[in-house]
């Protein structure tokens, strides 16, 4: 456990140290803070119409899935050096003979990229802060929201981590991983012109769909499974693809 | 010799990938195929495998070779753990879907059915087919509400 929090603060150590972090945390703070004052705006003139004025569902739950957008642009960047970088610098071959298992690692680099992804989530508490300081929303809806936001940024991070171990090069891993991101974003767009079993199974895999009630204020076994299970399916693919750099010749 | 065998695995490799893409775009109704056409890309797609199969005989050598060494042992290992451990994550994943647990938190219950439909439902006897004619743009609305109603009346 120690051995993994060790590296888990060596990597968020080296977002910070560098200019990562701050460019990240910086440009998802002027992102997010334009999505939520043009979505107050839209909010403020009476929204998307409707009987009742509800601050949850109008407000907070559409910035939320706005941002996604930008986890989806701004965590291939943040994954793909984890690995990549390790190769190419040669630090690889320290890493695989250090006396740490495998699984240490992964979920040490894997907790470290989560650490600047939590930073990052948690510059939009301001903005809540203001919500609750000036409306009355729920609280509890909020809460499984940023449930969700961390678990769907745990799947982008562990299947990051899996590409980043794949090639020595970063810009292809920071590539595959956001085209292999967005095509999870938008595979259920052919759902409905598939067959019955296809459709759902589409549906299932898609990761935004999961997301939905999250951001509803709804916390359903299934939603939290699939989730779960992407991530743990990502690290063991990551374990898998790391142990191989062993063995091939 | 050498020269016309590798010809043959690509000519292979390029016929059972038409006949596949044939079969499953007609299957997912992408394009309309015939039953006809259907039969001939499977008697095509046999083809193309006994092609490879072909090509693949001619280089048992080097198979032999490869299955002997370390990267054969090492990476059937990796191949089987995963397709184990996908396994095993697909089967949770069924079971997950169909026993789900669901909870609104909202105040006001706001996406839960009252207590008379979820009695209602509760007590029906027969399955239930619902028709929805809507836009494709409205379907949403209808989705959550009857998975709602799947839920209650499990």
């Amino acid at each position: 456990m120690s051995n993994t929090l060790a590296i888990a603060h060596k990597e968020l150590k080296g977002y910070f140290a560098s200019p990562i972090a701050y460019i990240v945390l910086g440009f998802f703070a002027l992102m997010f803070g334009f999505f939520f004052y043009s979505l107050l705006l839209f909010f403020d003139r009476g929204g998307m119409g409707g009987q009742s004025v509800n601050v949850n569902e109008q407000l907070i739950r559409p910035v939320f899935l706005n941002a996604t957008v930008i986890f989806l642009f701004v965590l291939p960047m943040v994954t793909m050096r984890t690995y990549a970088e390790e190769k190419r610098s040669g630090t690889m071959e320290l890493l695989l003979t250090a006396p740490l298992t495998d699984l240490q690692i992964i979920l040490g680099k894997f907790l470290g990229a989560m650490g600047l992804f939590a930073s990052m989530l948690a510059l939009s508490l301001i903005h809540m802060a203001v919500i609750f300081w000036r409306g009355n929303p729920e609280p509890l809806p909020v809460l499984t929201t940023y449930l969700g936001m961390l678990l769907m940024g745990g799947c982008f991070v562990s299947l990051g981590l899996l590409i980043s171990s794949l090639t020595r090069n970063q810009i292809v891993a920071g590539m595959a991983t956001f085209g292999v991101f967005l095509m999870l974003w938008v595979i259920n767009w052919i759902a409905s012109f598939m067959g019955p079993t296809t459709q759902q199974v589409l549906n299932y895999l898609s990761i935004t769909d999961h997301l939905d009630d999250f951001t509803k204020g709804i916390l359903d076994t299934k939603h939290l499974v699939y989730y779960v299970s992407f991530i743990t399916f990502g690290l063991f693919l990551t374990a898998r693809s790391v142990d191989t750099e062993r063995w091939r010749g | 010799m050498t020269r016309i065998f590798n010809g043959l695995a690509w000519i292979g490799t390029a016929i059972v990938f038409v006949a596949a893409a044939v079969r499953i775009l007609g299957w997912a109704d992408v394009i309309p195929v015939s039953a006809r056409l259907d039969q001939y890309a499977m008697y095509a797609s046999w083809a193309g495998l006994a092609l490879v199969v072909l090509y693949s005989l001619s280089q048992w050598r080097q198979i032999v070779a490869w299955f002997g060494g370390r990267n054969a042992r090492y990476g059937t290992l990796a191949g089987i753990s995963v397709i184990v451990a996908l396994g095993i994550l697909v089967a949770i994943n069924y079971v997950s879907v169909r026993q789900n647990k669901r909870w609104d938190l909202t105040a006001n219950q706001q996406f839960s059915l009252s207590d008379q439909t979820a009695k209602l439902l509760g007590d029906l006897k027969t399955p239930v087919k619902f028709l929805v004619f809507e836009q494709a743009t409205g379907f949403d609305r209808f989705r959550n509400r009857l998975g709602g109603y799947e839920y209650a009346s499990r």
